[in-house]
């Protein structure tokens, strides 16, 4: 099994159907700290890419592409650009495929990650989703399978929050109040956490059913 | 906190809708809309000039779209970066044949967006610079001043910029002045009171009815202290001292901007400025063409900021030439 279109297009579904408990949670995150929208954004942006008719894509480069656009038509907030990116690296990484073999995912996320560093202008351990995506693109290195991948992704989740929880953060609008922001998760991190957990419990997590 | 609005939804669209209506001079453009351009076309040869943020600010940005000064606006939500869409809209209708500035604050999400735009637009020909708006002395040290905020100050670069676009700068021309104008100018804010974003559960910020936050951001953002309320007299004395001490070198003459937040009134800030003037005059400073009055608000935010470009002969001979915009008009 690998993931494909449909693999996707099943993420993004179940990902915009968490989004109705995870806005408020998210919202509330911000809010200690920030404008407290982070949730509103999220779920105004994944429901944009969830309105994306990504099965019907030529192939999977062409999906993460089509998500990439509509999410720029979207969303001005930084977080959102960020996600914009993530899409449009992984839709020049995938022109042409149509599929992607799970021990290849951890390469994608790196390279996601890298991108959302040269986008941001960001670096490691600032406390932001970067560093979840780090902590994820290493967690699923060598994994072969969508169960191992999802066991080790959640896990991974979990672990970078408690990791970051009690340091400062330094970069955004929260680096301004870094001391404050120490025993606070970071929004960007903790949406991406909460997402991957969701993502990871699904039964439906090895595409199988989708395809 | 009570508005005036119907859906928090449409807040920005509706707002626009009412701005383009009382101003025929403006247009929407772009799929989306969330461009404001000039009613008439850019002339060829011109380089545009454009700039971008959230909503929330009025005057800025959308307002300073006019002759002499912006030739388009990228509008985001309320305190969020305009879309990268957006962006290409307001750079795309301002490219006149030879290159776009894209002049803005020093904010993330603005950041990322007008360079992905930017990225896009050179793949279609079309040559961008970027200069930022860093005039909030209070955000960040002198030595790190490349991080500051911009705030008020930037209506300076504005007009610098438009002007010598209306001239037919080139390109490079035109970001240099801009990035000139912002190297000379310096601002710094005083709160008294929080706005709401409309459609959250509270305010903004929170800060009690005696108390003053002394360089606080346009969006709350924390400034260097918050203390019992001060005398005016006492507010302007260290905020014109804080200001001074970054004085470029042989300056003489200043564009002076006492602005209002939002809901702090005339009066008040001409109590401000009265004093501003005094010690402005004290250091030995000519004072060219003050202006006060709310031109980079927060919506209802109580408080006001002071601003002080820093004037060469190039500066002044821009910032006196004819502007017209809905919300300033020079000549």
């Amino acid at each position: 099994m690998a993931i494909t279109l449909a693999t996707l297009a099943d993420a993004i579904t179940r990902a915009n159907a968490s989004m109705s408990s995870l806005t408020d949670v998210l919202n509330a995150a911000d809010a200690k700290l920030g404008d407290g929208d982070t949730g509103t954004m999220l779920a105004r942006l994944i429901g944009t890419f969830a309105a994306v008719d990504v099965k019907d894509a030529e192939n999977l480069g062409a999906g993460f592409m089509a998500l990439a656009k509509a999410g720029a038509a979207s969303t001005g907030s930084s977080l959102g650009t960020l996600i914009v990116t993530a899409m449009m690296t992984a839709g020049k990484a995938n022109v042409g495929k149509t599929e992607l073999a799970w021990f290849e995912l951890s390469g994608l996320l790196a390279a996601i990650r890298d991108a959302a560093m040269a986008r941001g202008k960001a670096e490691l351990g600032a406390k932001t989703i970067i560093d979840g995506l780090d902590a994820l693109a290493a967690s699923v290195e060598g994994k072969t399978d969508a169960a191992s991948t999802a066991a080790a992704a959640e896990r991974a989740m979990e672990a970078v929050l408690a990791e970051f929880r009690n340091r400062p953060s330094a970069m955004g609008r929260a680096r301004m109040f870094a001391e404050k922001s120490v025993g606070l998760d970071d929004p960007g991190m903790l949406a991406l956490a909460e997402i991957v957990r969701r993502l990871a419990k699904s039964p439906q997590h090895d595409g199988a059913s989708v395809a | 906190m009570k508005k005036l609005i119907n859906d928090p939804a449409n807040y920005v669209d509706e707002m626009l809708d009412g701005l383009c209506l009382a101003h025929p001079g403006l247009v929407r453009v772009g799929d989306d809309r969330r461009a404001i351009a000039r009613s008439t076309k850019i002339r060829q040869g011109k380089v545009g000039v454009v700039s971008g943020g959230g909503s929330g600010h009025l005057p800025l940005f959308t307002g300073y779209v006019g002759k002499g000064l912006l030739d388009a606006c990228a509008i985001g939500n309320v305190f969020e970066g305009p879309t990268i869409n957006s962006c290409q809209d307001a750079i795309a209708t301002a490219n006149g044949g030879a290159g776009v500035l894209c002049l803005f604050g020093n904010y993330g999400g603005d950041k990322m967006n007008f360079e992905m735009a930017g990225e896009f637009a050179a793949m279609e020909g079309v040559e961008t610079r970027t200069v930022l708006g860093t005039d909030d002395i209070a955000s960040a040290k002198p030595e790190e001043s490349q991080k500051r905020r911009g705030v008020a100050g930037l209506i300076f670069a504005y007009k610098a910029a438009g002007a010598l676009a209306e001239q037919g700068a080139s390109l490079d021309q035109v970001a240099a002045i801009a990035q000139k104008a912002v190297d000379r100018t310096r601002t710094i804010g005083v709160a008294l009171s929080s706005c709401q974003i409309p459609g959250a559960a509270g305010p903004n910020f929170t800060i009690a009815d005696d108390e003053i936050e002394f360089g606080m951001g346009i969006h709350g953002e924390p400034g260097i202290w918050r203390h019992k309320i001060r005398p005016a007299d006492e507010l302007v004395d260290e905020i014109i001292s804080l200001i001074l001490a970054e004085k470029p070198e042989g300056a003489s003459r200043v564009a002076v901007l006492v602005n209002s937040l939002g809901s702090t009134p005339f009066e008040e800030l001409f109590i401000l400025y009265r004093r501003a003037a005094q010690q402005l005059g004290t250091a030995g400073l000519t004072i060219v063409n003050p202006l006060i009055g709310p031109y980079v608000t927060s919506m209802e935010m109580g408080g006001a900021s002071i601003s002080l470009c820093f004037l060469d002969d190039e500066i002044e001979t821009l910032l006196a030439a004819p502007a017209e915009c809905p919300f300033w008009k020079v000549g």
